[in-house]
């Protein structure tokens, strides 16, 4: 027993000098590399931050343009064809833009398709301001692009089928799209000549192709450019636009849920606007006046 | 602080972003902002949110006791609810104080802020001109 006793002392002894010394190494270890320690610590979350295991290759989620903002897809139109400059000469935006050299005409002269609630068509809804924010959904076959405006949406096929040489005119096209590395490559074709580019005006025929380029650099941004080639309305390819970014969020910014707005134009509510909004006369009948 | 794109200014469907000249899916050229804002309080007679614009139909009574219905033009709903608005935010029969631009000619009114009696405010930036009154003044000259 006091033997037993004994080396229970010793071996208590040992465990405490063991555990003092292993305090001490510690507290000296901390001493020399606690503040690098810290600032490795803080780097690597930041880093896990910005990674945030993100995968280049995964586009699902709702995205918003940052900043919002409507555009042309430059502002330095290539030169029109005498078709394209006919066609163009019948635009009464509603907007100027000195650089694309459209003034804004009179009110009464507007004839944008977006006023008589005409889809806005591709690649339109992605340049106008209510087309900012739009929802990436993939399967196995194919890239589903969801719209808020018009809550519309167009198929970007992914199962390797290709264009079709003489597609049904259409307004928003007939899209195919492939990995090439992390950037996603979208052909387009088969769209119809009834849109505008962009809110000024910008024509183009049923000629149109377009490629476009998606890139997800980060957990929370995607970069998008576009490239137009429309030989019937103007005499070289338009673009590529500058790399736009749209920003991965929770919910669109103009929905009271998590989800994107239902969002449509309806000419029954856009004629009653005119009815009882209207000051000048323009829409359909008068304002309401005294009761 | 709010967002740079949030600022109000006047544009296409009422949305609310810095931009070049725009006017909104009518023209401007039928409100007069060279008078003062007007006040009036009034019963809500029909809130409809729609589009392009939301409108608020409020029923004020003028000096000899006639109601005449104001039409106030306000931002599309995804604007809206942006400002903080929602689809029940005006009810009929809500007693409100409006301040706004007012049409030239006619009960309509734009760049709208609604006070309620508990003392909470919503503003709607539909025609609000905001710092682009040269890109407005612009406007107005092409339409004479």
């Amino acid at each position: 027993m006091n033997c037993g006793s004994s080396i229970n002392k010793r071996a208590l002894g040992s465990l405490v000098a063991l555990a003092a010394a292993m305090a001490l190494f510690s507290a000296a270890l901390a001493a020399q590399t606690g503040p690098a320690s810290a600032t490795q610590t803080a780097s690597a979350k930041a880093q896990a931050a910005n990674s945030k295991s993100f995968d280049p290759h995964d586009l699902n989620g709702i995205w918003v343009l940052t900043p919002r903002r409507q555009m042309a897809i430059t502002e330095n139109r290539p030169p029109l064809t005498p078709w394209g400059q006919a066609k163009l000469s019948q635009v009464r935006s509603s907007w100027t833009n000195p650089a694309l050299g459209i003034k804004a005409a009179p009110e009464s002269e507007w004839n944008d398709p977006l006023y008589k609630c005409d889809p806005a068509g591709y690649p339109r809804t992605m340049q106008q301001i209510f087309g900012e924010i739009m929802r990436f959904v993939q399967t196995p076959t194919e890239l589903l692009e969801f719209f808020e405006w018009d809550h519309t949406w167009r198929d970007i096929w992914t199962d390797g089928r290709k264009l079709h040489d003489d597609p049904e005119p259409r307004y928003y096209g007939y899209s195919v799209g492939r990995w090439e590395a992390d950037t996603f490559v979208v052909d387009s074709n088969g769209f119809n000549d009834r849109t505008w580019l962009d809110p000024w005006g910008d024509v183009h025929s049923n000629q149109m192709r377009l490629k476009e380029t998606f890139r997800r650099v980060d957990r929370d941004h995607l970069e998008w450019s576009i490239t137009l080639d429309d030989p019937m309305t103007y005499t070289q390819p338009w673009g590529p636009s500058e790399k736009r970014i749209f920003q991965l969020v929770p919910k669109s910014p103009r929905s009271e849920y998590e989800e994107l707005r239902e969002d449509f134009c309806v000419w029954s509510d856009s004629s009653g606007f005119f009815k009882d909004a209207d000051t000048i006369g323009v829409g359909d009948a008068p304002a309401r006046g005294n009761k | 602080m709010k967002p740079k794109w949030a600022c109000p200014v006047f544009l296409f469907l009422g949305l609310a972003i810095p931009c070049p000249p725009a006017v909104a899916h009518h023209g401007a050229v039928g409100y007069d902002y060279t008078v003062p804002r007007k006040t009036l309080k009034g019963t809500v007679e029909q809130f409809s949110w729609q589009n392009p614009h939301t409108l608020l139909l409020l029923d004020v009574k003028d000096d000899k006791g006639n109601v005449v219905v104001w039409t106030m033009e306000l931002n599309n709903p995804g604007n809206l609810v942006e400002l903080g608005w929602n689809h029940s935010s005006l009810k009929p029969g809500d007693e409100v104080t409006v301040t706004f631009n007012p049409a030239k000619s006619k009960p309509n009114g734009i760049c709208v802020d609604v006070m309620f009696s508990d003392g909470r405010k919503l503003h709607s930036s539909q025609g609000c001109v905001g710092g682009e009154l040269k890109s407005f003044d612009e406007l107005r000259q092409l339409d004479k």
